[in-house]
């Protein structure tokens, strides 16, 4: 038995669900130490975040032996616990109506610390982070990165023995994720165990000093993050070698989306002059740094805000829709970067959320039958390997596999312009590339196809055309046979030497 | 949440009430069997429960309604007293008019006038923004007073010793199915909006679209839903299920409006769907198990000497620990 002080050892760890139909943990186990980063790997649903849960005490384990310090985690108080572990879970919320400031003092010993002593430590801490936290802004309009930001903080506050984060740069740009690697590094040096759950292979090996993978609930292998390279992590993760999907070269129709000098300055971040066009049977990315006008554009495309000048037309010069309800019934497809908040409703079962683009075709003279809705989802959960029951309620299911069924529903049921937002957030290797499979035969069936994504490795298998957003403009334009990694990237960061000046 | 869990919450619940009871009455045992006995043990109080159960039954749905549709209803107070008023308003006016035709509109002018107050809060949330659960509970804190000046001065008949409108005239009551209790044909209108309301809300597209919209407007939004819509139809549907509530009592149960005659309806039908955890199918056996306990411990209350505050004490406790329990995370 390793040394048990320092450390916390899970064992043979099985949880199930919904009466053992569901296996979510089948002797799933890790070894965190004081003083190491530890990754821990698997693909959607491999049941990741269940385990950590586990660890943290938010669920408890149906077997299994979970040890803090040497003392078994169930003999802990929960006070004691949450003491020494602190958790941040993948889609953490603030208390809605109380600032961040109020926030972060909550559950904060004001019997021996002044406000002032407290603040002070509030901003020690978030200038080691060095992400700038919106004290003043209230719960629910703290935007998804500053929400995870102000989340480690508060669990730094505490000072705990071992951080568990679970994917916590989802949200995050690439300088914050780097900002926060570098902090994670100090405070294993420090002692701190930290335990760091993600799908990102590549980031994790270089963050991590030792790995556990993980694969349907069972633990497959624990070792030092530089013993494997990313192809054997990949092979073991997924059991078989996926490749990216071959393009066939792309045959343009008529223009589905025809965006003309747009410009709008928004509070958080503005666009200049914004002129595309996209056709049906085409793929093209928008990308760049979300700030710089990506987020904008989207909140446009959703009829969440209008644009101060500029105009947007569909097919045959209809104008499009001012309002979000008329998004949808102008045959639009729309995947939003937020979909975990507005993509659908996790108190309903999942058939309700599955079937809620096809509503009126499954019902008839106003009668919609459970019988229509639960074969239709049944057949949507195969058609996209979402393990999940139709009845099930929609808050069970795993962060990837929720994806997987908004991502699904809207592809399954699209044929005229579809609109993704960072289209792979949340989803590992294997079910990126199922999902990319599906993008591509939508596109050959004629649909015409835009991505806005921040990250352009989430695009480049797949897209016809890239275009860079750089400080609100569009300032760099690649082919297909033009896109060069290094290239783009320089657009994105406003480096020039770019492909053709648009 | 599963069925067992449910059932465990509300054994836990009746077993915590008969502790209750052993502990504080002096009499335990025929405190008990009253408690028990007493809704069951002639046709008069068997048709009393009936009764009540189905007039909470439409203030439950009402109020289930609403929350299916992302609003809060606080104000079935008002709604119930109002839908109690107009329709004697209306029979009294037209006494000669055929039953036939003035017992539908009576009950209609009922449905109206709960509706009317709750359209009032959903339609002012859609647009100005106020907020419904306040503005229907200040609504009904300032049409009850109303209400009851009416009722006890200009409309108030000088012959009763009660504070009460003028009786109706008989022809124009409700149907008695089990004389001398309180149960009258107002059980089939209960039953049919409750069988209606479970329909609607799992076989119907507009159900389901109102489901959706309860649950996250932003999603149902993006979805093509209109949110705003369905939001003020819930509250417009739920005042008009309290008001018919309220009809049902003077219709059925007075044949006059009386003054503070519907109390309870509002806030009963909050417990009721708090206790069915607004599910359309729960609502019925919520609301007979409501009428039983509460029936059963004011029968307790006068036997076996426990005080009616205590009564009411008993009562509440168990109501809160059955909600608490139902609304514990069910991982």
């Amino acid at each position: 038995m390793p040394d048990s002080a320092g450390s916390i050892i899970a064992r043979d760890v099985c949880k199930y669900f919904n009466h053992g139909e569901v296996k979510a943990l089948d002797g799933a186990g890790l070894y965190l130490r004081q003083g190491e980063i530890h990754g821990l790997l698997g693909e959607n649903g491999s049941g990741k975040t269940t385990l950590v849960r586990c660890i943290a005490g938010i669920i408890q384990p149906d077997s299994g032996d979970i040890r803090i310090d040497g003392t078994p985690a169930a003999r802990l108080s929960r006070s004691r616990r949450t003491g020494k572990v602190a958790y941040i879970p993948q889609h953490p919320r603030l208390v809605p109506s109380l600032t961040v400031q109020e926030f972060l003092h909550l559950g904060m010993d004001s019997k021996h610390a002044g406000k002032d002593d407290s603040d002070m430590r509030i901003r020690k801490i978030s200038e080691r982070l060095r992400i700038d936290l919106p004290l003043n802004t209230r719960g629910d309009l703290v935007p998804a990165n500053l929400v995870t930001a102000t989340m480690i903080v508060k669990a730094l506050l505490s000072g705990p023995d071992f951080l568990i984060l679970d994917e916590p740069s989802t949200s995050f740009t690439p300088l914050e994720t780097e900002r926060l690697f570098l902090l994670l590094r100090e405070l294993a040096a420090e002692g701190m165990g930290i335990l760091i759950v993600s799908h990102k292979i590549r980031e994790v090996r270089q963050l991590a000093h030792r790995l556990t993978l993980l694969r349907k609930g069972k633990s497959l292998a624990e070792t030092a993050a530089s013993d494997l390279s990313l192809e054997e992590i990949s092979r073991i993760l997924m059991g078989t070698g996926d490749t990216a999907p071959e393009l066939t070269p792309s045959c343009p129709g008529e223009i589905c989306l025809d965006v003309r000098d747009l410009s709008k300055r928004s509070r958080e971040s503005f666009i200049l002059n914004i002129s595309f066009s996209l056709r049906r049977g085409e793929i093209l990315a928008l990308s760049g740094i979300r700030e710089n006008g990506l987020d904008c554009l989207e909140k446009i495309l959703s009829a969440a805000i209008q644009p101060d000048r500029g105009e947007i037309r569909l097919t045959k010069g209809v104008p499009y829709p001012r309002e979000p309800e008329q998004i949808k019934r102008s045959g639009i497809a729309m995947v939003p970067s937020d979909r975990m908040e507005s993509g659908a409703a996790l108190g309903l079962p999942v058939m309700e959320n599955a079937t809620v683009l096809v509503r009126k075709e499954l019902s008839r003279h106003g009668i919609l039958g459970e019988k229509k809705k639960e074969v239709y989802t049944r057949e949507l959960l195969s058609k996209y390997g979402i393990a999940a029951h139709p009845k099930a309620r929609t808050s069970t299911l795993s962060g990837g596999m929720l994806q997987r069924l908004i991502l699904g529903r809207e592809i399954l049921s699209a044929s005229g312009l579809v609109i993704l937002c960072e289209p792979a957030w949340g989803l590992d290797v294997k079910g990126r590339l199922e999902v990319y499979q599906q993008i591509l035969q939508l596109r050959d069936r004629g649909a015409g196809i835009l991505l806005l994504a921040s990250d352009i490795d989430e695009v480049l298998e797949i897209a016809d055309r890239l275009l860079v957003l750089y400080n609100g403009e569009i300032t760099a334009s690649f082919q297909r046979n033009q896109f060069d990694h290094g290239r783009i990237g320089e657009a994105m960061l406003g480096i020039c030497g770019t492909g053709e000046r648009v | 949440m599963t069925k067992n869990r449910r059932i465990m919450v509300i054994v836990g619940g009746i077993l915590l009430l008969l502790g209750l009871v052993l502990y504080v009455s002096p009499k335990p045992l025929e405190a008990l069997g009253d408690l028990f006995t007493d809704p069951l043990r002639s046709p008069f109080s068997f048709g009393n429960l009936i009764a009540t159960a189905g007039i909470l039954t439409l203030s439950g749905a009402g109020i289930a309604v609403a929350m299916t549709s992302g609003s809060f209803n606080l104000g079935g107070e008002g709604q119930a007293y109002l839908g109690s008023l107009l329709p004697v308003m209306l029979l009294l006016a037209l006494p000669g008019a055929p039953p036939a035709l003035m017992i539908p509109a009576g009950l209609a002018a009922g449905a109206f006038g709960g509706a009317a107050m709750g359209w009032l809060s959903g339609i002012m949330r859609e647009k100005i923004g106020t907020d419904e659960l306040i503005s229907s509970y200040l609504a009904a804190g300032a049409a009850i007073p109303i209400i009851d000046y009416l009722i006890a001065v200009p409309l108030r008949d000088p012959e009763s010793y009660l504070l009460s409108t003028p009786k109706i005239s008989e022809g124009f009551r409700l149907a008695r199915l089990l004389p001398p209790s309180q149960l009258t044909s107002g059980i089939l209108l209960a039953l049919g909006a409750a069988l209606l309301w479970w329909f609607v809300s799992r076989y119907t597209l507009a159900g389901y679209e109102l489901k959706i919209s309860g649950a996250n407007p932003r999603f149902a939004a993006l979805s093509g839903i209109r949110v705003s819509l369905y939001r003020s139809t819930g509250m417009t549907l739920s005042g008009a299920l309290c008001g018919l509530a309220g009809a049902l009592m003077s219709l059925g149960v007075y044949g006059a409006a009386i003054q503070g005659g519907t109390g309870g309806i509002g806030w009963n039908g909050i417990a009721v769907a708090l206790i069915a955890r607004y599910r359309p199918a729960l609502i019925l056996p919520a609301a007979l198990f409501f009428t039983y306990l509460t029936q059963g411990l004011s029968a307790a209350v006068m036997a076996s000497g426990i005080s009616s505050e205590m009564g009411l004490l008993l009562q509440a406790a168990v109501f809160i620990a059955i909600t608490a329990g139902e609304s514990g995370k069910g991982e």
